[in-house]
C-alpha cells in the first residue's frame, strides 16, 4: 500500500473519534454536575433534619411545658417535624423529586450521666434527579438520607451533659440553671 | 506518479503540517486550562458555600437554645472562622416573627442598608445579654450573606456577570468580581434561656 493511499485512508478518522470524545467529555462533565448535587443535597438535608428534630424535640415541651416528653406528643411532634421541613428543606427541594420522612418518628430513651432524657430522632430521604450519573448500573434507584437526634439537653459550665429542667412556675419551657455543685 | 515521487511528496506534506501540532496544542492548552481553572473556581465556591450554612446552622442550633441574638450572631461568624467564607463579607441577621407576623430583627455591623438580605425596616445590633423580645414559641431565622467571596477565573468570572446569573457585585469594572453566598435556617425559639452561673 502506498503512503498516498494511507493518507487517504486516515482522512475520515476524525469523524469518528472526536463524536466519541465528545460524548466522553460531556458525559463526565454531567458526572461531575450530578457528584456536586448530590454532596449540596446531602449537606441541605442533613441541616433540615438536625433543625427538624430540634424543632420537634422543643414542641413538646412547648405544648406541655410540665411534661416535656416527646413520646407522650406524637401528634405535635410529627406536625412540628412536618413544618419544620417544610421551612428548611432550601436548595434540597430542587434537587430531590421527593422528600420522605421515616414513620413514626422515632423517641429513643438515653441515659445521659444516668439522668433518663427524653429526644426526638428523625430520619429523611430523598430520591435525587440525575442525568449522566443514572446511567451508572446502582446509582439510578439510590436515595439520599440524613438523620438526626435532639435530646432534651444542654451542657453545664463543666461541660457535663444535664437534661432540661423545665420552670415549673413558668409558662415557658425555661431552662433552669443546673444545680449548684 | 512514481513511488518515489509519492514518498517526496509525503516529506513535503510531513514538513510543512510540522508547526500544526504546536498551533493546535496552543488552542487547545489554553482552553483547557480556562476550563479546569473554572472548574477548580466552583469547586471553591460550593466548599465556601457549605462553610456559610454550616455555620447557619451552628447559628440556628444556638438560637434553638434561646441564646441572645448578640451569641446567635457570633456563633455564626465563629463557626466561618478559618473558613474559605471571607471574614470581612459576612453578614448575619437574626429574625424573630410571631404567628401574627410582627418581627424583631437583629444584624451585626456589617450590614449596609444596601445589602438585599437586611430584614427591613429596622435590624439594630443587639448588646451582648439583650433579649430578643419575642415569646416562646415564635420561630427565629438566622440568614448569613457571605458578599465578598471573590471569583478568580475568566469564565466563573463572565459567568456571574452575565444576565443568567444576574450578580450586581461582579459588574463593577474597578472591583474584584465577588460572588453573594447566602444561606438562612428557621428553627423555633424555646423562650430565653436563663442565664448561667
Amino acid at each position: 500500500m502506498t503512503p498516498a493511499l494511507l493518507a487517504r485512508r486516515q482522512q475520515a478518522q476524525v469523524i469518528v473519534i472526536f463524536p466519541i470524545a465528545i460524548l466522553m467529555l460531556l458525559g463526565m462533565a454531567a458526572m461531575a454536575i450530578d457528584g456536586g448535587r448530590l454532596f449540596l443535597g446531602r449537606q441541605e438535608l442533613q441541616k433540615a433534619a438536625e433543625a427538624a428534630a430540634l424543632d420537634g424535640a422543643l414542641s413538646a415541651a412547648l405544648s406541655d411545658p410540665q411534661h416535656p416528653d416527646p413520646a407522650s406528643h406524637s401528634g405535635v411532634v410529627e406536625q412540628a417535624v412536618t413544618d419544620s421541613l417544610a421551612r428548611n428543606l432550601g436548595v434540597a427541594n430542587t434537587i430531590c423529586r421527593s422528600v420522605a420522612v421515616d414513620r413514626p418518628i422515632k423517641y429513643p430513651p438515653e441515659t445521659l450521666d444516668g439522668t433518663n432524657a427524653n429526644g426526638v430522632y428523625v430520619r429523611i430521604s430523598c430520591s435525587p434527579q440525575l442525568t449522566a450519573a443514572a446511567m451508572i448500573p446502582g446509582v439510578a434507584g439510590m436515595t439520599l438520607g440524613a438523620d438526626a437526634e435532639a435530646v432534651l439537653g444542654s451542657k453545664d459550665s463543666a461541660g457535663k451533659f444535664q437534661p432540661y429542667q423545665f420552670d415549673p412556675t413558668s409558662p415557658y419551657p425555661r431552662v433552669l440553671p443546673p444545680p449548684a455543685a | 506518479m512514481s513511488f518515489e515521487a509519492a514518498i517526496r511528496r509525503q516529506t513535503r506534506l510531513g514538513q510543512r503540517s510540522r508547526g500544526q501540532a504546536l498551533v493546535e496544542f496552543g488552542v487547545i492548552a489554553v482552553s483547557l486550562v480556562l476550563v479546569i481553572g473554572a472548574g477548580i473556581d466552583l469547586g471553591l465556591m460550593v466548599t465556601a458555600r457549605q462553610s456559610v450554612s454550616a455555620a447557619t446552622g451552628e447559628a440556628a442550633r444556638q438560637a434553638a437554645y434561646g441564646v441572645p441574638p448578640a451569641r446567635v450572631i457570633q456563633a455564626a461568624q465563629k463557626a466561618t472562622t478559618g473558613t474559605l467564607a471571607n471574614p470581612s463579607g459576612l453578614r448575619v441577621a437574626v429574625n424573630y416573627c410571631n404567628s401574627s407576623g410582627t418581627c424583631h430583627a437583629y444584624c451585626d455591623v456589617g450590614f449596609l442598608d444596601t445589602d438585599p438580605m437586611k430584614p427591613q425596616p429596622s435590624c439594630p445590633t443587639p448588646a451582648a445579654t439583650q433579649d430578643p423580645g419575642a415569646n416562646a414559641g415564635d420561630l427565629v431565622t438566622v440568614t448569613l450573606l457571605e458578599e465578598k467571596y471573590e471569583i478568580l477565573t475568566p469564565i466563573i468570572r463572565a459567568w456571574a456577570a452575565s444576565p443568567i446569573a444576574h450578580d450586581d457585585l461582579c459588574q463593577r469594572g474597578d472591583q474584584p468580581c465577588y460572588m453573594r453566598l447566602t444561606t438562612s435556617e428557621t428553627v423555633v425559639y424555646p423562650g430565653a434561656a436563663p442565664s448561667r452561673p
